[in-house]
């Protein structure tokens, strides 16, 4: 006896239904898609003669990339993503008008390496604190002081502030530009296992 | 910097580009979300509405994946590490230099913050709901309605502390460090496995379906620990650990709800309607001793009272009243 109706027909029902499927989807795209940012970037910057535009870029995809999989989750995602990465530069290409129509066949052939297990899938707890470290030394010198201070030493944001002699706001624009910045160097500058 | 400095260079950063502009304020909203002392409710709401945007979204996941991540940065907490520590990590200069300057100031106060708090995060689902929680080490936590979970971590051990409710265990093994999970004065430490805690009114039951671990009773006089292998089941009482044995392939009714429905084999109504119960405001109530020993096999949504009372009414020709959010089932 099964009935799925009823759960359809609730309205909590359905609402907690569509919340385990958005879960699924967060999970993921922070498992999947974005551990191919640096492979995405560096196709982005062979292709695209302005590199400034690669933040914007990566979220075009990300962005289709998510909603595409709202609607159904593909069976390769590594396929999937650059697919739609491809589409995104050629109508980029022809939407620009600044280079001729030609170079839309010239994009760098969708190259597309079979799905091997990530770097990620392999990750053991000590390669992700070597991977951290190297990430951490690449943020400007205040932002990884006041990240230090935060992740390492546990401390808050008030006793940051202290240590580091500035108002709390001060720590979280720190703290707000070394997050971006180690995502950077974490998703962005690749991660080599 | 004066926060007068730090808001006039905020804005001279935003002019970065739509999407440096979004990471900005997502990394701000991150960061009020995990730091601020005063968040609420009412921050919640506010939080959830701006990502249901799914340009927003992206932008968090992001960024919030990376501040998760960066939480194992708390392995370089300068505390002693037990004799069985693993091989010592490679290098770590960065770390090293900031641990040495901070390290006269900060000792006592690092050793007090970590035996105090290993800075807890808390997941709680209400009644109805369920949630499931993918850690950075790719191990899953499924929490089933009414529940509440603790997770932190440390360089030498991953630790849950399931408050309240049940959860379904799916975890990647590392050897250097444990899984240990905390529940009504019970400790389970997974070798490697997929297993379902369940706190009951006066016992905890736990469920091996894949690997090993192992479950010890603490708190009362003696201490008593076993082994478990998958299908066996445990129900720790105060001072009593009993063990049953089920065909692996049975288990998964036990993890139906994770599919939104309940599994139901040769279940008395009784079992059935205090299943339910726990899925719904709403609650069933067996008023006839012989009606709840009738038995049934079914699969039931968990929100399904009305399937529950179809059942009722056309398989037994039993007799319905609803009275006070309760459903009440006699002859």
């Amino acid at each position: 006896m099964t009935d799925t109706s009823e759960a359809d027909r609730g309205n909590a029902g359905a609402r907690s239904l569509e919340m385990i499927a958005r879960a699924d989807i967060d999970a993921w795209f922070v498992r999947e898609v974005l551990p191919l940012e640096a492979a995405l970037t560096q196709y982005f910057r062979h292709n695209w003669r302005d590199a400034a535009g690669a933040a914007d870029f990566l979220q075009d995809v990300y962005l289709r990339v998510y909603e595409a999989a709202a609607k159904e989750f593909p069976i390769s995602t590594r396929s999937f993503v650059f697919t739609i990465a491809h589409n995104l530069l050629v109508d980029r290409v022809r939407r620009a008008k600044v280079i001729p129509l030609e170079a839309v066949e010239n994009l760098e052939a969708l190259n597309v390496p079979a799905d091997v297990p990530g770097p990620e899938a392999h990750a053991v707890a000590r390669d992700e604190l070597r991977r951290l470290e190297a990430a951490l030394e690449k943020l400007p010198p205040r932002a990884r002081q006041a990240f230090a201070l935060h992740h390492i030493e546990g401390l808050t944001v008030r006793e940051i502030a202290q240590r580091m002699s500035i108002g709390e706001r001060g720590v979280t624009w720190h703290l707000n530009e070394g997050l971006r910045a180690l995502a950077t160097a974490l998703y962005g500058e690749g991660e080599k296992p | 910097m004066s926060d007068k400095a730090a808001d006039t260079e905020r804005e001279t950063r935003a002019g970065a580009g739509p999407a440096e502009a979004r990471r900005i304020e997502a990394a701000d909203r991150i960061l009020a979300r995990r730091l601020s002392p005063d968040w609420n409710e009412e921050s919640q709401r506010e939080l959830d509405a701006w990502l249901e945007d799914p340009a927003n979204r992206i932008a968090y996941l992001r960024l919030d994946s990376v501040w998760d991540r960066a939480g194992r940065l708390e392995a370089f907490r300068p505390l002693k590490r037990p004799v069985t520590a693993p091989a010592p990590q490679s290098r770590r200069p960065l770390i090293f230099k900031f641990a040495a300057a901070a390290a006269a100031a900060a000792a006592i106060l690092v050793s007090s913050l970590y035996f105090a708090q290993p800075s807890m995060r808390t997941y709680a689902t209400a009644v109805g709901e369920r949630q499931t929680i993918t850690l950075t080490d790719g191990s899953t936590i499924a929490l089933n309605t009414n529940s509440v979970l603790k997770l932190s971590a440390n360089a030498n051990a991953r630790m849950a502390v399931l408050e309240r409710g049940e959860a379904f265990f799916q975890i990647r093994h590392d050897a250097t460090r444990p899984f240990i999970v905390t529940a009504a004065g019970h400790r389970i430490t997974d070798l490697g496995t997929k297993f379902i805690v369940r706190e009951e009114t006066d016992a905890l039951k736990v469920t091996l379906i894949e690997g090993r671990a192992r479950i010890e009773t603490s708190g009362t006089a003696r201490h008593r620990a076993t082994d478990l292998t998958p299908g066996e089941t445990v129900i720790a009482s105060a001072g009593a650990l009993e063990k049953t044995m089920r065909p692996v392939a049975k288990l998964r009714n036990e993890v139906s709800w994770q599919r939104g429905v309940l599994v139901f084999e040769n279940a008395t109504l009784a079992d059935a309607a205090r299943e339910l119960n726990r899925y719904n405001a709403q609650k069933l109530f067996i008023a006839d001793a012989g009606v709840a020993k009738l038995k049934f096999d079914a699969t039931i949504p968990t929100n399904g009272i009305q399937t529950f009372t179809r059942v009722a009414q056309q398989v037994f020709g039993l007799k319905i009243e609803r009275r006070d959010g309760e459903v009440i089932v006699s002859r």
